[in-house]
Order: C-alpha cells, then structure tokens, then sequence
C-alpha cells in the first residue's frame, strides 16, 4: 500500500509541471560549473553556474541523465559527473590536488559508447573532447577556478555558440530514453506494485534526506544480510518491484521528504504526509504547521521559518477553529480530501517504517486538535498554548537534551497524536521520573506535567471513565477528592510554607530533598513534613492564612497511604502542579490589590 | 466443494510481512492466503492433499504496533550443515550476541487479531487407493477439535503463536464494515517454477476478502 500510494503521487507529480519531479531516467542533480568546448572539442571556458543568494552560493538543480548509485569503486555517469570523472582531477586525502586517471577513462570508456553516432553537433564535439584530452592540472583555464571546481559539485557540458547544455540536446536525449528502454538482460516478473510483468529491478532508489540516515541515502527496500533473502533469491528480487515503479515511488518519496510543507521531524521519526489529489497544498501546509507549530511572536529560534508567516496564521485559526468544535469553514482547507501518513525512521543503512496510516485531513486535523486540547494545562499560555510535539519529547529527555530522546518514542507519539488512541505508557513514565528527579531545569514543569494530564484524561477517556476524567481539569479542582491529588496539593502548600517562612534562597528545599519519596512513599515522609511545618508556619508572616489552607486540604484526606501507583503518582504531581499555578496567580492578584 | 472447513484463529500478534519490507517488516492488514495454508498444514497435510483457501474473514479491526528486535545477519550455510549430517563437528549456533552477527530490526506488525479461514482440499496425484476426502476431512476436524497440531501454527513470525479452533454451524459476521483496496498482495509463491512469487489484488468488503478469485493461476 505505501509504495502504492507513493507510485500514485508521482503520477500526480508529473502531471504538475511546477514539481519539478525527474522523469524516469532523469534525476536532478546540483550543478556548479559547465565546460564550455570549441568546435574542435578543445577546453576554452570553465561557466560558474552558482546562483549567489545573500552569503551562500546556491547551485542549480537541473534534469540530467539518471546517475548510478555509487558506494564504492569507480562508476561514471553520462555528460555530467563531478570534476574527478569529468576532467580527472580529484582532491587527495591531505586536500592537494591530484589526478584521477582511473575515474576519467571510466567516463570516457561509458561516454564514448554512449555518444557514438547519435547525429548532432553537441555529441560529436563531446567525442573529440574526450579522444583530445589528458588529466593534468597545469592547464591554465582549470588552474584559474581549480579550487572552486574541487569544491564544487556536478559539472555539464557547453558548446560554444550555442543555446543550452549537450545533455539538454533533443537528439542525445531521443538516445538516452531508447538504451533506458533497453532491458535486454532483465528479469521479468510480477511487479508487487503494478501487478503487471515487467523488468524488475535489482536496486532500489535511495531515500535522502532522513534524519539519522546515512547522507547518500539509505533505501527503504534493501537486503543488506544475508538472513533478510529468502527462496534462493538475491538482492530486490526477493521484492520483485518494476524499474518503473521503483523509479516513480523512490522519485515521489525524495520529492516529499525534501519539501518543506510535506514533513515533519520529530526526534529519530521523519514523517511525510501527501494528499491524494491535485493541488492539496492548502491542506498539507495547515497539517505540517500543526505538528510543528512555531510561535510567530517568539523569535527566540532564530532558524529560518519552514512555513510562511501568513500560511502559518492561517494554519493557527483553522486549528482554534477545530479545537473549539467547529467546522472547519474555510475555502483553503477541504476536510474531506484523502491524506497519507508515513512515518520512517533510519536504521543503519536501512529505513524501517515507524506507522503508515490513510485517513482524510479533517480527521486527522480533528486527532491532533484533540491532543492540544488534552495538553492543555494551566499555564501554558506562557509557552504559547500550543506546544510542539518536538518540545513536548524534549521536556521528556534526560537533561532536555535532544541527544537523549528515547528511540521510538517519536514515533509513538506521532501515531498516537495523529491516531488519537492512548498516549503510550512509555511517555507518562518518562514524564513522572522527569518530575520526581528535578535538578535545576528538572522537577514539575509546565510540558511534564500538561503530559501528564493529557496521557491521564486520555485513558480515562477510551476506558469510559467519565466521573474520573471530569476530575482532571485544567487548572486547580478543589472539589478533587482524590488522596493522590490532596497529596500533591499539601506538597506544594508545605513547600510554600517553607519558603514563607525562610526566603526562596534555600539551598535546599523539601521539594529538592523529599518530592521522590513523597510522592512514592507518602506515609513515610508525610509525618515527617507536617512536622517540619509547624516551625515555618510561627516563623512565617502569614502563617495562619498557609495554616488554614493546608487544614482544608488535611480534611479532605483519609490517610497518608505507604506508596502510591504509577497512576496516583500522576494525579499527586497533577495536584502539586495545579496547587503551585494557584499559588502563583494568587500571588500576582495581591499584588494587584496592593499597587 | 462438500468438504469444506472452517477455523477460527486468533493471537496477539501478527506480522505477515510484505516481501518489499522483508529487511525492516512491515506487515499487510490482513492475512495472506498462503499465510492460512501454512496454519492449515501445520493441523493437517500429506502429499496426498492440497489446501486451497476459500475466504479470510477479519474479526477485528487492523490495529498496527511497532516494535524492534535483535536478530541474526547470516543464515547458517548450506555446507556446514552438510558437514554435521555427515558426521563432522561445526558449530551451527547463530549468536545474536556478536556484535558483527546481531541485527536489530524494527518492524510493524498487527495487534490482536482474529480470522476465521474458510478452506477445502483437494487431493493430488499423491493420493493412494486408501485416501479420500471424507477420510482427510475427519481427521482435520478431529485434530482440529483437539487442538492438535504437528508444529504450532504462527501468523507470520514463529514468535507470534496461533490459537486456533474448528468453527462448527454459521460464520459469526465480522464487524468491519465498509470495502477497502488491500491493493497487491502476495497470494503465495509458485514452487514448481522458480519459486516465484504471485500476487493478487484483494478487496475487502465488510470483513471478507474472497481468495477464490486467483485460483487457476500458478500453484
């Protein structure tokens, strides 16, 4: 079905002239410098073809003949390659300049073999080129750009005094289609993407640009050990996939992996989504903003925006709109329109797929709706209201640092906002040791603990639950009678105490010594704090208005219960949460009232 | 047609993996055709039947999970295996703990499912004067009943075990609702020639995709 569903975008992709998808045969390929040849096929000119955009050069993207999928050993390509092949010079292992004689008689021997008798001027001054010239780096033209062109990337050939590139020539182009054609040693089988017999290929397209992957590329149908063939078959015709169709979903996947509105990282997870119609670009754009929403306001992200300031706003009002349960209403945004998500994911030279999944954009729009919805949590307006799933995984990593993202829970999380089924446990535990091993960006923040909320509302939610999920709210519930919650409620209230009474400057407050064990094993340390207290409530100045507070909460407990369950150590840090937010805002209406 | 059975089978997991996701699995929604031959065989098969799968029945909806695990990169060659039948001493163990040896591989398989397989037998040219159908159809039902099996049947992957019982009377209607394009789907490998794979193209229309429509092709 993916491969499928990939072959049939690219048929979509072809049909749009502004893609700029390769045809089969093709593939486009950076271009940093044209060899301009005389007549005679003699060097005269070596074309910078670099773009400049602001401090970089940018090189052009042009069709050229498809390339061989090099990974080691010497294989040219036809009329355009790198300077090695190209001209035979190459830069050795100390950066020096040295000759590659190897890589050019390899392009000459391909080039030559190509080029015999097709009729046109471009060819045959390629041919007495190539006849003519000898590696060398003393040339004078090549000495004056050497260091460009060794940094540089693929080169093109020129005629001088005419229009285009050789490669562009309609007469090597008429050739170049007939040998793609020419399948003369291939196996036929059945295409498992076509269904029909055709010529199946040996080598799968590589897949660029994958967080994680290997650069050149990694493939997604690959069988790089032995254990992975099977019936006496070797490499792809294990899968027997047609050139054709290997060529289109490999072409269609690149396409969307490297457009900026059609992709979504999220820690070791790429994901693509496409639309299965013409022109869905409306659609995709709101749905890679919603997974990745960037605050406009903010600019404390300095990195070039992916997505337009006015399609992002777009994007936020269709979302507000969603969340708040109304239809969506908008001409650029047709809910109904088919949508496909595939998520990947490198694993060494491989690509494995992490979740695949057909649905319509306002379903899927609805889904991640319902997730910010449920992560909603006092406070978080600070952040922007809306917090990226990349933040939220972040907030979850050992020391909130992105190297330390567990493998597979990007994935997770994508499927689960997207599939809106339970919030996987792995991701609540995470969030809860989070919370209990503090450290000076750790303990109870506002991402962990709006997790917390969402993975809790969530489950009570699919298990039908309602009187529980009624409980977890987003901001402080004094009606929660649950002890867990009380628990959390009297932690923080102590802790507030504590600080009343001695300063914020402690070095070291109950929170930092028993917010673990406290919410684990409160038997064993409530005592022990309430005990504590009685000192900071006669020292402190509103000691009776804490004391009353921490009575109200004491009531509504039963008892100090010897340890609590992952689940109640949930509902105590919602409640410590909560009961901090509260404190807070109080704070700042009093000082309201005084000014 | 008159000795046709029917066995519900149902499990955790599931993974019947699509050949061009082989190196990093991925599963296809719903059982192949050769997939049900193999539970079939593992109850019941001589050389002088032959399985032929009627109709899946999907009884539960296509739940997906991910997960990885440590695997071996080689296969245990041909000749070593050889040497030790004829005696000699090799060492045919395959570690996942070397380094060089261990693969880890991620893979999308499907959670909990049930399937009812709706098949008949036919009898080959293997068959002797002592075997007929009314004879094969008991002792299946029979092993069936009791649950016996040769080897455990599996969906897909060894480490996903089938559980597996004789449907007697009506099919229970499956609750999918709706037809979805399952789209080329591996109906089973032709091992008279070559061992070639052949695909067909399913539909699923409330819960039932029909295999019947491939047959005359290949095995």
């Amino acid at each position: 079905m993916i491969l499928q569903a990939l072959n049939e975008y690219y048929q979509k992709l072809m049909d749009d002239p502004e893609s700029g998808v390769a045809p089969p045969g093709y593939s486009p390929v950076k271009i940093t410098h044209a060899v301009v040849l005389n007549n005679e096929g003699e060097l005269i000119d070596i074309l910078p073809l670099s773009v400049q955009q602001g401090k970089k050069s940018i090189p052009q993207k042009m069709m050229v003949p498809e390339q061989v999928k090099r990974t080691s050993g010497v294989s040219a390509n036809i009329l355009c390659d790198n300077v090695s092949y190209v001209l035979g010079i190459d830069r050795n292992k100390n950066g020096e300049p040295e000759l590659a004689t190897e890589k050019f008689a390899d392009f000459r021997r391909k080039n030559e073999i190509f080029l015999n008798g097709i009729p046109s001027q471009g060819a045959q001054v390629i041919l007495k080129f190539l006849q003519r010239w000898v590696p060398t780096l003393s040339h004078t033209i090549i000495g004056r750009s050497l260091d460009a062109l060794l940094n540089g990337n693929n080169i093109v050939f020129k005629i001088d005094g005419m229009l285009g590139y050789v490669h562009e020539d309609a007469k090597v182009k008429e050739k170049w289609d007939e040998s793609d054609d020419n399948h003369t040693d291939k196996t036929i089988g059945q295409c498992l993407i076509l269904g029909e017999k055709l010529p199946i290929a040996r080598i799968h397209p590589a897949i660029k640009g994958v967080v994680g992957a290997q650069t050149s590329g990694a493939s997604i149908v690959s069988f790089n050990a032995d254990a992975f063939t099977s019936y006496g078959k070797s490499q792809s015709f294990n899968a027997p996939v047609s050139i054709k169709a290997a060529f289109a979903y490999g072409t269609a996947l690149n396409y969307l992996i490297a457009s900026d509105t059609n992709r979504v990282r999220l820690a070791d997870t790429t994901m693509v989504f496409w639309a299965d119609k013409k022109g869905g670009k409306a659609e995709e754009t709101v749905l890679a903003w919603c997974l990745d929403p960037v605050v406009a306001e903010t600019g404390e992200e300095n990195e070039k925006r992916r997505i337009d300031p006015a399609a992002a706003r777009h994007a936020k009002a269709v979302l507000d709109r969603v969340k708040s349960g109304l239809p969506v209403g908008d001409a650029g945004f047709d809910p109904d329109t088919r949508c496909y998500l595939l998520g990947l994911a490198p694993n060494a030279a491989r690509l494995s797929v992490r979740f695949w999944q057909v649905s319509s954009f306002g379903d899927v729009l609805e889904k991640i709706a319902r997730h910010y919805t449920d992560m909603d949590i006092a406070g978080i307006e600070r952040l922007g209201g809306t917090v990226s799933p990349w933040r939220t995984l972040k907030a979850l990593a050992v020391l909130e640092d992105a190297k330390n993202i567990p493998p597979l829970l990007g994935g997770q999380l994508l499927k689960t906002i997207l599939s809106g089924q339970m919030y996987p446990q792995p991701i609540y535990n995470a969030a809860i040791i989070r919370c209990r091993t503090g450290g000076e960006h750790g303990g109870v923040n506002t991402i962990r603990a709006a997790v917390i909320k969402a993975f809790l509302t969530r489950k009570y939610r699919i298990q039908k639950q309602p009187e529980r999920e009624a409980m977890i709210t987003v901001s402080l519930n004094e009606n929660n009678t649950n002890n867990a919650y009380l628990l959390g409620r009297l932690f923080s209230l102590l802790e507030k105490a504590q600080k009343d009474a001695l300063g914020s400057n402690i070095n070291a407050t109950i929170r930092d010594r028993y917010f673990g064990a406290a919410s684990a094993t409160p038997g064993s340390v409530f005592p022990l704090l309430l005990r504590l207290s009685r000192h900071h409530l006669s020292k402190s100045e509103y000691g009776n208005l804490s004391e009353r507070k921490i009575q109200e909460v004491m009531n509504g407990l039963d008892a100090f219960p010897a340890h609590l369950n992952m689940e109640e150590q949930g509902l105590f840090i919602l409640g410590y949460y909560h009961q901090n937010q509260a404190n807070y805002t109080k704070n700042e209406n009093n000082e309201q009232k005084e000014g | 047609m008159g000795y046709g059975v029917k066995l519900r089978v149902w499990g955790d997991y599931a993974c019947f993996t699509r050949p061009e996701m082989k190196a990093e699995r991925v599963s296809y929604d719903v059982m192949t055709p050769s997939a049900a031959r193999g539970i079939l065989e593992a109850i019941h098969w001589k050389p002088a039947l032959v399985w032929r799968i009627d109709r899946i029945h999907v009884m539960k909806p296509i739940r997906f999970d991910s997960i990885r695990r440590n695997e071996v990169a080689g296969k245990i060659s041909e000749r070593n295996i050889k040497t030790a039948m004829n005696g000699g001493t090799v060492d045919l163990h395959q570690y996942a703990a070397a380094q060089n040896e261990r693969q880890q591989r991620a893979a999308l398989v499907l959670r909990d499912v049930e399937y009812i397989i709706e098949a008949h037998f036919e009898l080959t040219e293997k068959a002797g004067e002592s075997d007929n159908p009314g004879k094969h159809c008991d002792i299946f039902s029979r092993r069936a009943r009791e649950g016996q099996c040769h080897m455990r049947p599996y969906f897909g992957c060894r480490e996903f075990p089938v559980n597996f019982e004789l449907v007697e009377g009506e099919i229970p209607k499956s609750a999918l609702k709706g037809e979805i394009d399952l789209g080329w789907m591996l109906w089973d490998i032709d091992f008279a020639n070559d061992m070639q794979p052949i695909f067909f193209r399913p539909t699923m229309r409330d819960g039932v995709v029909d295999t019947r429509l491939s047959r005359g092709r290949g095995v």
